[in-house]
């Protein structure tokens, strides 16, 4: 180990103070402090070697670490505050802006056997705990995350409270890669990550960031779910009774297995407890083993929640859906059809046509039903959509919508004859028979009366026949049925 | 010079643009006349000419307000017309010979006439505009003058005017070619576009992707599309600027002389050979020629340049849908061409703002680009990609103004017997499509000479023409070929029974 010196002569002495052994993402380091230097020196111990990993800066001659949920804690006792660090990643950054300690569940010293709650807390949230001094002399710090406080007769266990910590962050990217490798309160993590990507968005963030801060949610999702931390389950239990929270404006197209919520829940729970997270947050908090967020998670909490105040610049929201969906593609991820129908609502809403034809000829929206319906819906104001929605109709061959639409279009002939060919039957017949005698065309309505009851079987008993069979021989007509 | 000497043999071809509502008394009759071609004719032959067509366009008014005379075909000439603007007609008058090359289809030759017009719109705003800014006429002439010529001189062969015939008939003019992607490229490709519309700030961007001849995306409505498309793959796409075989002697002088003296050439050059007593070429205000060959290149930062609009001059284009004038920027990366149109609103200080989205566009998109070029060149199939053995067709979409065909290569294997027939084909379904407004669902089947099926399918604002040559036997083998074409390729649009 190396040592700066102050003098050449002088020889490093190296107490057992200095050196702290540590494990963080099931590796072992062991961190020197170098009080010349003022750095914090650390070595990664592999089976067989012992490399150096880098230093960081320590602006206290006292000295302490804590590893907290893989995190390591610095506390600076002279300063009094705590510097977090992500040893995960290379980078030599604190997480957030120093923190310092804070009280929490303290009820004095009569209850000393309990051990209490501290936690990492911006001082604004402090309430009031005048009564105790943070960083005793006579604090003695246990591995990994305790503290014995002979002067209080408590013992003390470090938390990390995740909310100060995104507070004083501003790097929203690496503040979100941190929040998802937290694994304590991964519901709460979870929470704080839905909270940004909201947020980011709803600020206008550019692009560029935004599809950053996208690309790291759905990559530790598509992690957590090839490692096995992440379970998808469907759950049919509470599929009555569960609503959804921040729910989007098509909640009633729920998909069509009913409406199953996805949920993680740890692996060996009893399947009695699975119930909605989000409903349920504050019990299963501890059940979640992973803050990962599903893509349809996402569209629910992030893209469906900010539609309704994002319309004026459905642009922008354009673009991050976008992303988000080359995101989810580039892992192979599948997402909620809604997302697609919100997508086409936007491009329409800002009348960009030609972009809208590219997304559903290039099936960036993957064909649906629900999504042929909102074209057909869009199409209203644009004939161009509104055959997109049809074509799709067909390929999907989604008979009985597809000649419903054609014939509302006033294309009933075509719609008859597809009809006819793929033996749908299930269209009210009076629908042709009504467009065709609307149109005044009395050849149409007889060929239409001969294909029906062609079609139908007992076609020619029902009052429907009669009365138009009727309404023909009526206006004279010597059109043959 | 130049210009009149190369025109094809005099009374073969000839194009007019005049203006009704100009030149109604007597002795001001060639106020009317804002371009003809050839331009070496007299006055009264190009009189003679217009006063024919205003004669005809005025009694077919009678009958037919809304749409008036669409051809006249006299003995040695069709007369192709084309109203561009309220009032204001272009016509072509092409000689018919017994040479079985010259057979046209009428619409095929006013695709043109729309399409140098709209090219036209694109670059200098409407004719009447024009006219309006310098009711003279010596403004809008000087401009039509070098454009429409610089846009015939892409149809000369050697000394010969080479109009669309039945060899192009499984071709369609004003429509826009395009790429299929697989959904991720088509992911990455849109997520480009996502960066080039912030490019210049706040304000969005328009764009325009092209691989190779082939549209790849494009934010523009349909009709702004098939103009910058087509301008695109006219002069700026990288076959288009490798092809510098096009020019021929008038060019290269054209060219030689611009370099002289970049300021006047074209309204000199012109003026001199214009008989037209338009007046201007003093009028001071440089002529630009946006359609003029080889004046395009590739700089070093991967944009294009031109001197075109002048030295280190941005060009600007006008969109129809918004009627904003919009820079052009156009970027090139291997086969791939990037247009981007910047809004005027965005360009506040000329040049220099100009080169602050270009810088953007440097900065943020060039990985995208790369990754979009890489993911496009594996996933296509070359020049015969949309080749479909055992069929030559012609897919028209209307609605999006999108055709794809065989490629040329393989339609110019099939007899020239096919093509005629489905050149006629092509000739009835316009006839029957211009009769009534409505979109309508259309089958024709005609056996041609040498027992090859020409069929023809409408549905609903989509077309295809197809040529059979080997299904010789039946009518139904041949129905049955296009039902399955359609199912395969066109995902059943065509399917009937």
């Amino acid at each position: 180990m190396t040592m700066a010196k102050s003098e050449s002569n002088s020889k490093p002495i190296l107490s057992s103070g200095d050196v702290h052994l540590i494990t963080v993402y099931g590796r072992i380091y062991c961190l020197q402090v170098d009080r010349e230097a003022m750095l914090l020196h650390s070595y990664r111990f592999y089976r067989d070697a012992v490399v150096q990993q880098g230093s960081l800066p320590i602006y206290s001659t006292k000295l302490s670490v804590s590893v907290v949920d893989n995190v390591l804690l610095v506390h600076q006792i002279d300063a009094k505050v705590v510097i977090i660090y992500d040893l995960f990643v290379d980078s030599r950054a604190p997480v957030s802006a120093p923190l310092p300690l804070l009280w929490r569940g303290y009820h004095g010293s009569d209850q000393s056997s309990q051990a209490a709650n501290k936690e990492n807390e911006s001082s604004e949230s402090s309430t009031s705990n005048e009564i105790l001094v943070t960083y005793e002399d006579a604090w003695t710090f246990l591995v990994p995350d305790l503290i014995l406080d002979q002067t209080n007769k408590v013992l003390w266990r470090i938390h990390l409270d995740l909310e100060a910590i995104s507070a004083s962050s501003s790097d929203r990217t690496s503040l979100l890669e941190f929040l998802q490798r937290r694994k304590l309160e991964a519901n709460k993590a979870k929470q704080l990550c839905l909270g940004i990507a909201r947020a980011i968005i709803l600020e206008r963030r550019p692009a560029s960031q935004v599809t950053q801060a996208i690309d790291v949610l759905v990559t530790a999702y598509s992690y957590s779910v090839k490692a096995g931390t992440y379970k998808d389950i469907k759950n049919e239990k509470t599929t009555a009774t569960t609503p959804t929270v921040g729910a989007s404006p098509d909640n009633e197209r729920q998909r069509p297995s009913g409406s199953t919520i996805d949920e993680e829940v740890e692996m060996n729970l009893p399947s009695g407890s699975e119930e909605n997270m989000f409903c349920a947050d504050e019990q299963q908090e501890s059940q979640l083993s992973s803050p990962a967020i599903s893509p349809d998670e996402l569209y629910k909490f992030v893209f469906a929640s900010v539609e309704e105040m994002m319309v004026e610049e459905s642009e922008y929201l354009v673009a991050i859906i976008t992303e988000f969906l080359r995101s989810i593609s580039a892992e192979k991820l599948k997402v909620d059809l809604n997302i697609y129908v919100m997508t086409i609502r936007l491009l329409a809403y800002s009348k960009r046509y030609a972009e809208l034809s590219l997304f559903t000829t290039n099936k960036i929206i993957e064909p649906s039903k629900e999504v042929a319906l909102q074209l057909l819906e869009s199409g209203r104001q644009n004939l161009r959509v509104r055959k997109l929605g049809l074509d799709m109709l067909r390929q999907l061959s989604l008979h009985h919508d597809y000649i419903s639409s054609l014939v509302q279009d006033g294309y009933y002939l075509e719609a008859l004859r597809y009809a006819q060919k793929h033996k749908v039957t299930s269209v009210r017949s009076s629908l042709f028979l009504e467009a065709a005698f609307a149109s005044n065309d009395l050849q149409h309505l007889a060929a239409i009366l001969r294909v029906l009851s062609e079609l139908i079987p007992g076609f020619k008993e029902t009052s429907e026949y009669y009365t138009f069979y009727g309404l023909l021989n009526e206006t004279g007509s010597s059109v043959a049925v | 010079m130049g210009m009149a000497s190369m025109s094809s043999g005099g009374e073969s071809f000839r194009l007019c643009v005049f203006d009704l509502r100009r030149g109604q008394n007597e002795g001001h009759e060639l106020d009317k006349i804002l371009f003809f071609y050839p331009p070496d004719v007299t006055f009264t032959t190009q009189l003679s000419l217009i006063g024919l067509s205003e004669g005809l366009i005025t009694f077919t008014r009678l009958f037919s307000p809304e749409a008036a005379c669409e051809v006249i075909e006299a003995e040695r000439h069709s007369h192709v017309f084309y109203e561009a603007e309220p009032d204001i007609w272009m016509v072509m008058v092409v000689e018919k010979n017994k040479e079985i090359e010259a057979t046209w289809r009428v619409d095929a030759l006013r695709r043109m006439l729309k399409e140098v017009h709209s090219l036209f719109v694109m670059f200098h705003g409407s004719i009447r505009a024009l006219l309006e800014k310098e009711p003279a006429g010596g403004l809008i002439r000087s401009h039509l003058y070098p454009f429409i010529t610089d846009y015939l001189n892409d149809f000369i062969v050697g000394k010969k005017l080479q109009l669309p015939c039945f060899r192009d008939t499984l071709r369609e003019r004003e429509t826009v070619q395009m790429l299929t992607l697989a959904r991720d490229a088509a992911l990455e490709v849109q997520s480009l576009v996502g960066v080039l519309d912030s490019c210049a700030g706040t304000v969005r961007c328009h764009s325009v992707i092209l691989f190779h001849d082939l549209l790849v995306s494009t934010t523009l409505s349909p009709d702004d599309t098939v103009d910058l498309f087509t301008f695109s793959v006219m002069r700026l796409t990288t076959t288009a600027l490798s092809s510098g075989t096009r020019s021929w002697s008038y060019l290269r002088k054209g060219s030689s002389l611009s370099q002289i003296s970049s300021r006047s050439t074209s309204a000199q050059l012109l003026g001199s050979s214009d008989p037209l007593p338009s007046g201007n070429g003093n009028d001071a205000c440089r002529v630009v020629r946006p359609l003029q060959h080889d004046k395009w290149s590739k700089g070093k930062d991967s944009f294009l340049v031109t001197d075109i609009w002048g030295k280190d001059a941005t060009p600007t284009i006008c969109l129809q849908q918004t009627q904003e004038r919009v820079y052009l920027l156009a970027y090139q990366y291997k086969s791939l061409t990037l247009v981007l149109l910047v809004p005027s609103a965005a360009i506040v200080n000329g040049e220099l703002d100009i080169s602050f989205v270009k810088h953007q566009v440097t900065e943020n998109a060039s990985t995208k680009i790369l990754k979009v070029e890489e993911k496009i060149s594996k996933g296509w199939g070359g020049e015969n990609a949309y080749h479909v053995s055992g069929y030559r067709y012609l897919l028209v979409d209307n609605d999006m103004e999108v055709s794809r065909a065989s490629p040329p290569g393989k339609v110019a294997t099939l007899a020239k017997e096919s093509l005629l027939a489905l050149n006629k084909l092509r000739e009835t379904v316009d006839s029957e499509k211009s009769r009534s407004s409505q979109e309508k669902d259309m089958e024709i089947c005609i056996r041609a000479k040498n027992n090859a099926w020409a069929i023809a399918r409408l549905t609903r604002g989509k077309e295809l023409y197809m040529a059979l040559e080997k299904a010789s036997e039946t009518l139904l083998d041949a129905t049955d070929s296009v039902q399955s074409f359609s199912n395969r390729y066109c995902s059943g649009a065509f399917s009937m029974d």
